[in-house]
C-alpha cells in the first residue's frame, strides 16, 4: 500500500499546480492532437506544375485530369519553369512535346517530368499522380484512337465501294464520248479530202489574179502617163493657138462658139445655136488662118476630152477589177480561216480522242488499285499500332543531381538551431535567473534589459558557433556548397537564432522553475518539429493544418535553406518570409520584455 | 586605496538618507505602515524586529527596488524615484545568501561585478584595486578557487567585497552573520568594522543582539510595519539595559 500512497502524492503534487498538469498531462495530449491535425491526410494539395508545350500538343483529357489533381501553370519556355521550380513556386515541369503524323487520331506526346529531389515526397506522390493519370489518359486516348481508325477504314471502305460504281460510270460514259469523238474526227476528215483541193484551186486562181493585177498596175500607169503628157502638149498648142487673134477680130462674127472645117468649108457654129458658114479660099489669109486655129483648137479640145474621158474609163475598169480582186482577197481569207479551223478541228478532236483513253486506261488502273487496297488494310504498320496502344511518352528527370543528404540536410540544418538555440537560450536564462546572483544583478544601477541582451548575445555566439561546425561537417564531409552562400547561410541563421533564442528565453522567465521551462522548451521545439514540412511536406498536411503550418518559421527557415544551398536562390528572393521572420522576432522580443518584466517583479 | 578618514559621531552628522512618512502596501496589504527615519552619515544603524516586521520590504525601498507607496525617501536630500541611479551607486548590499556566480572563481565574480557597476580604472589598476579589496576581506588566496568551491566564511566575505567594490557610501547587510560559525562572525565584524573605520554608513538587521550592541551606534526596532523605537545603544548601555530589553518593549506595545 505504500507505493499507492506514493502514487497518491505524485498525483495530488501534479494536480495542484495547473503549469504541471499543462505540461506533463494536457502537452503530451496536445502533442498528439498536433499529430494527428498535421498527419491525418493522405491526399495532395496545394502542388503546382508547369507546363510548357505547344499549342494543341497536350492531350485535352490529360490537362483536365492534371488540373483536377494540381494547379497547372503554362509556361512559354522550359527556362522559367525550371527557374520557378528552383524557387519552390513549383513542385513539378512538364515539358510536352506532340509528334503529328497528320492523323489526329494517332497523335502521340512525349511527356518530361523534371521535379525537384529536394522535395521528393511531394514530386514522387505527384508523379505517381500524374502516372495514374497518364496511364489512364493513355487507355482513352488509346481507345479513342482505335474507335477513329475503325470509324475511319468502315467510312473509307463504304466510300470506295460507292466510287468503284461511279469508276465504272465514268468509263462507260468515256468510251462513248470517245466513239462519238471518232466518228465526227472521220467525218472531218472527209470535208477536208474534199475542201483541199478546191482551196488550192481558188488560193492559184488568186494568185494569178494578183499577177494580172500587177501587170494592170504598169499598163495603167504608163497609160497614165503618155495621156498626160498628150494633154500637156495639146494645152502648150492651144496655149499658143491664143495668142493669135481670134475669128471674131478676123471675121467679125461675134459669138463664136465652135468652128469646123471640112475642105474649104468653115462652119462656124455660135453660142445662139446658129451656124455660119464660110469659104475658106475666100476668106482673108488672117482669118483663114484664124478660122484653121479655132478649128484646130476645137479638134484639140475634143482630142483632150476624149483623153481625158479614156483616162477615166481606165480608172473605172481598173478600180472594177481591183474591187473584184479584193472581193476575191476576201472570199479566199474566209477560205484560209475555214480551212485552218477545219485543220485544228482535226487535230483537237484527235487529240480528245486520244485524252479519253489515257484517262480511262488511269481510270482503270486506279479501279485496280482500289480493288487491291480494299482487299487489305495493310496501312496499319507496328508503329501505328504502338502509337494506338502508347500514345503518351514520359521521361522523369530531376531538376538538379542532389544526393540524399542534401535533401535533408536543410530541414536538419534548421532543426538542429531551433532545438539548440531554444534549449541553449532556455537553460542559459534558467541559470541566470535561478542564480544567486539574480537579484543583486537587479539592483544594480544598469537596466533591466543588459541581462537579457546579454544572454541573447552569448547564445547567438554560442549556437553560432555550433552552427559553424555543423556547416564545416556539410562541407567537407557531406560535399555541399553552404560557404558558397555563406554571407546568406549566416544571416539566414542569425535571424533563426535570434527568433530561437527569445522564444528560449521568454519561457524561462515566464516558467524560471527548470523542469517545468525546460520540459515547455521541448514541447514547443517537438511542436514546431512536428508541425513543420520536415516530417511531412505541407501538401500532405490536412490543408488547413497546411495553411496554420506555413507560417511556421521551421518551415519558412527550411525552405528558404533549402532554395539556398540545393539552388542558389537569394533569401532575398523571398523578402516576404525575411520580413514575416523578422515580425515574429519583434513580437519574441515584447514577449521576453513582458515575461522579464515579470521576472524581475517577482521579487516585488 | 577607499579607506576615507573616520567622521566624527558625537556630532550627529546630516542624515544621508532620510525616509518621510514611508507606506507601503500591497493590494490591501499595508507592509509599511507610514514612518519616518533618519539615517546619519558614517554611523552603524541597526534595525532588529520580529519576522514579518517589514524589515525586507524597508531593505527593499532602500535599495530602490520598491517604491513607496506615498512618503518619499531622500538620498542627500534628493528623491530617489528621480534618482535611482545615483542612489543604487551610492549603495552596497550584503544579502544574507549568496549572491553572485557559483561557477565563477573568486577573482572572475569580482571582475563582473567590477563591470556591472561601471568601476572605471585602467586595466592594471583594475587588478590591483580587486586584488587589494579581496586583501582587505582576507580572501586573497581563494581569489582563483571556484566559489562552489570555498567556505560559507570566505562566501559571506567575497558577499561583502562585492559590495565594496563600487566604494558605496552606504553598506547594507541583511543578517550576514546568521548561521556562521562564532569564529567567522568574529572574522565578519573584523571586516566590518575596519571598512565602517573608513566613515562608510553601515544598515544591518540583525537577530543576534550582543552583536548589535557590540558594533552598532544605533538601533532602530520595528514591529507592525513601523519603526516604533530608535536608540543610541551607548547610552542604551550606559542604562544598564540592552536591546533584547527593548526589543520586547516593543513587541508588549
Amino acid at each position: 500500500m505504500k507505493i499507492v500512497n506514493e502514487v497518491v502524492k505524485n498525483f495530488s503534487i501534479i494536480f495542484r499546480s495547473w503549469v504541471s498538469l499543462v505540461l506533463l498531462v494536457l502537452g503530451p495530449l496536445g502533442l498528439i492532437l498536433l499529430i494527428g491535425f498535421t498527419f491525418g491526410s493522405q491526399d495532395i494539395h496545394s502542388a503546382k506544375i508547369g507546363m510548357v508545350s505547344g499549342e494543341n500538343v497536350i492531350p485535352q483529357s490529360l490537362l483536365q485530369n492534371l488540373t483536377a489533381l494540381a494547379e497547372v501553370r503554362q509556361y512559354a519556355g522550359v527556362d522559367e519553369c525550371i527557374t520557378d521550380l528552383k524557387r519552390g513556386e513549383l513542385h513539378l515541369c512538364m515539358e510536352v512535346s506532340g509528334e503529328q503524323d497528320g492523323s489526329s487520331a494517332l497523335q502521340r506526346s512525349f511527356v518530361k517530368f523534371t521535379y525537384d529531389p529536394s522535395r521528393a515526397a511531394v514530386s514522387s506522390l505527384l508523379i505517381k499522380g500524374i502516372n495514374d493519370l497518364v496511364g489512364e489518359s493513355s487507355e482513352r486516348i488509346s481507345i479513342e484512337s482505335t474507335r477513329g481508325i475503325l470509324d475511319n477504314i468502315q467510312n473509307m471502305v463504304s466510300f470506295l465501294a460507292d466510287k468503284r460504281s461511279q469508276v465504272d460510270d465514268v468509263v462507260n460514259e468515256s468510251e462513248q464520248i470517245r466513239a462519238s469523238l471518232i466518228v465526227r474526227r472521220d467525218r472531218l476528215a472527209e470535208l477536208d479530202a474534199n475542201f483541199t483541193p478546191r482551196y488550192a484551186e481558188v488560193k492559184k486562181i488568186q494568185q494569178e489574179l494578183g499577177s494580172q493585177e500587177s501587170a494592170l498596175n504598169s499598163s495603167k500607169e504608163d497609160l497614165d502617163k503618155q495621156i498626160a503628157e498628150q494633154r500637156a502638149a495639146m494645152l502648150s498648142l492651144r496655149s499658143m493657138i491664143w495668142l493669135f487673134p481670134s475669128v471674131s477680130e478676123m471675121t467679125g462674127i461675134e459669138g463664136v462658139a465652135d468652128v469646123i472645117i471640112d475642105g474649104n468649108t468653115a462652119t462656124i457654129t455660135l453660142l445662139n445655136g446658129s451656124a455660119v458658114v464660110l469659104n475658106l479660099s475666100e476668106q482673108q489669109p488672117q482669118a483663114r488662118i484664124a478660122l484653121l486655129l479655132a478649128a484646130l483648137n476645137g479638134t484639140l479640145s475634143d482630142v483632150d476630152n476624149s483623153s481625158a474621158e479614156l483616162s477615166g474609163t481606165v480608172d473605172d475598169a481598173y478600180g472594177t477589177f481591183a474591187s473584184s480582186k479584193s472581193r476575191i482577197d476576201a472570199a479566199v481569207g474566209v477560205l484560209d480561216i475555214l480551212n485552218g479551223t477545219l485543220k485544228n478541228e482535226i487535230m483537237f478532236t484527235n487529240e480528245s480522242i486520244m485524252k479519253i483513253e489515257k484517262g480511262v486506261s488511269a481510270i482503270q488502273n486506279i479501279s485496280a488499285d482500289l480493288d487491291s487496297s480494299l482487299a487489305q488494310f495493310s496501312f496499319i504498320d507496328p508503329s501505328t499500332a504502338e502509337k494506338i496502344i502508347n500514345p503518351l511518352l514520359q521521361e522523369y528527370k530531376e531538376v538538379k543531381e542532389v544526393r540524399p543528404i542534401q535533401r535533408v540536410f536543410a530541414g536538419l540544418l534548421v532543426m538542429v538551431l531551433v532545438f539548440i538555440t531554444l534549449l541553449f537560450a532556455n537553460i542559459l536564462t534558467l541559470s541566470e535567473v535561478n542564480s544567486a546572483a539574480y537579484f543583486r544583478n537587479l539592483i544594480a544601477p544598469v537596466s533591466t534589459l543588459l541581462s537579457p541582451a546579454g544572454i541573447l548575445l552569448t547564445n547567438i555566439f554560442l549556437v553560432l558557433f555550433q552552427a559553424t561546425v555543423l556547416l564545416l561537417i556539410a562541407q567537407t564531409k557531406f560535399g555541399i556548397p553552404v560557404f558558397s552562400y555563406a554571407i546568406e547561410v549566416y544571416s539566414l541563421s542569425l535571424l533563426l537564432i535570434v527568433l530561437f533564442s527569445l522564444i528560449g528565453m521568454g519561457i524561462a522567465y515566464f516558467f524560471p522553475t527548470a523542469q517545468t521551462s525546460i520540459l515547455t522548451t521541448t514541447f514547443l521545439a517537438l511542436a514546431f518539429y512536428l508541425f513543420s514540412s520536415i516530417p511531412t511536406p505541407l501538401e500532405l498536411m490536412p490543408q488547413l493544418a497546411a495553411a496554420l503550418a506555413q507560417y511556421n518559421p521551421v518551415v519558412m527557415a527550411e525552405e528558404l535553406f533549402r532554395k539556398l544551398i540545393i539552388y542558389g536562390v537569394s533569401i532575398t528572393d523571398s523578402q516576404n518570409l525575411l520580413i514575416l521572420l523578422g515580425v515574429y522576432i519583434i513580437g519574441a522580443a515584447l514577449f521576453v520584455l513582458a515575461a522579464n518584466k515579470k521576472m524581475v517583479d517577482r521579487f516585488k | 586605496m577607499m579607506i576615507k578618514s573616520h567622521p566624527s559621531h558625537e556630532h550627529h552628522p546630516a542624515a544621508i538618507l532620510e525616509l518621510r512618512n514611508v507606506r507601503k502596501i500591497f493590494g490591501k496589504r499595508s507592509v509599511l505602515d507610514g514612518f519616518s527615519l533618519d539615517i546619519r552619515e558614517g554611523e552603524i544603524l541597526g534595525i532588529v524586529g520580529p519576522s514579518g516586521c517589514g524589515k525586507s520590504t524597508l531593505f527593499k525601498i532602500l535599495l530602490g527596488y520598491y517604491t513607496p507607496t506615498t512618503g518619499e525617501v531622500l538620498y542627500k536630500g534628493k528623491d530617489i524615484r528621480r534618482n535611482l541611479h545615483l542612489l543604487r551607486r551610492a549603495i552596497g548590499y550584503t544579502t544574507q545568501d549568496d549572491s553572485f556566480y557559483s561557477k565563477l572563481t573568486v577573482w572572475e565574480n569580482m571582475r563582473y561585478y567590477a563591470g556591472l557597476y561601471s568601476v572605471k580604472k585602467p586595466r592594471g589598476e583594475l587588478k590591483e584595486f580587486i586584488d587589494a579589496l579581496l586583501e582587505q576581506v582576507e580572501l586573497s588566496s581563494a581569489k582563483d578557487r571556484l566559489v562552489e568551491n570555498i567556505s560559507g566564511g570566505m562566501r559571506r566575505r567575497l558577499n561583502f567585497a562585492i559590495s565594496l567594490l563600487h566604494d558605496p557610501d552606504i553598506l547594507v547587510l541583511d543578517e550576514p552573520t546568521t548561521g556562521l560559525d562564532p569564529s567567522l562572525v568574529r572574522q565578519f565584524w573584523k571586516v566590518v568594522r575596519r571598512v565602517a573605520s573608513t566613515g562608510k554608513t553601515v544598515i544591518i538587521t540583525s537577530h543576534i543582539f550582543p552583536e548589535v550592541e557590540e558594533h552598532c551606534d544605533r538601533v532602530a526596532f520595528m514591529n507592525k510595519g513601523k519603526i516604533q523605537k530608535t536608540v543610541d545603544v551607548k547610552e542604551l548601555l550606559k542604562s544598564k539595559r540592552g536591546v533584547f530589553d527593548i526589543f520586547e518593549e516593543v513587541l508588549a506595545s
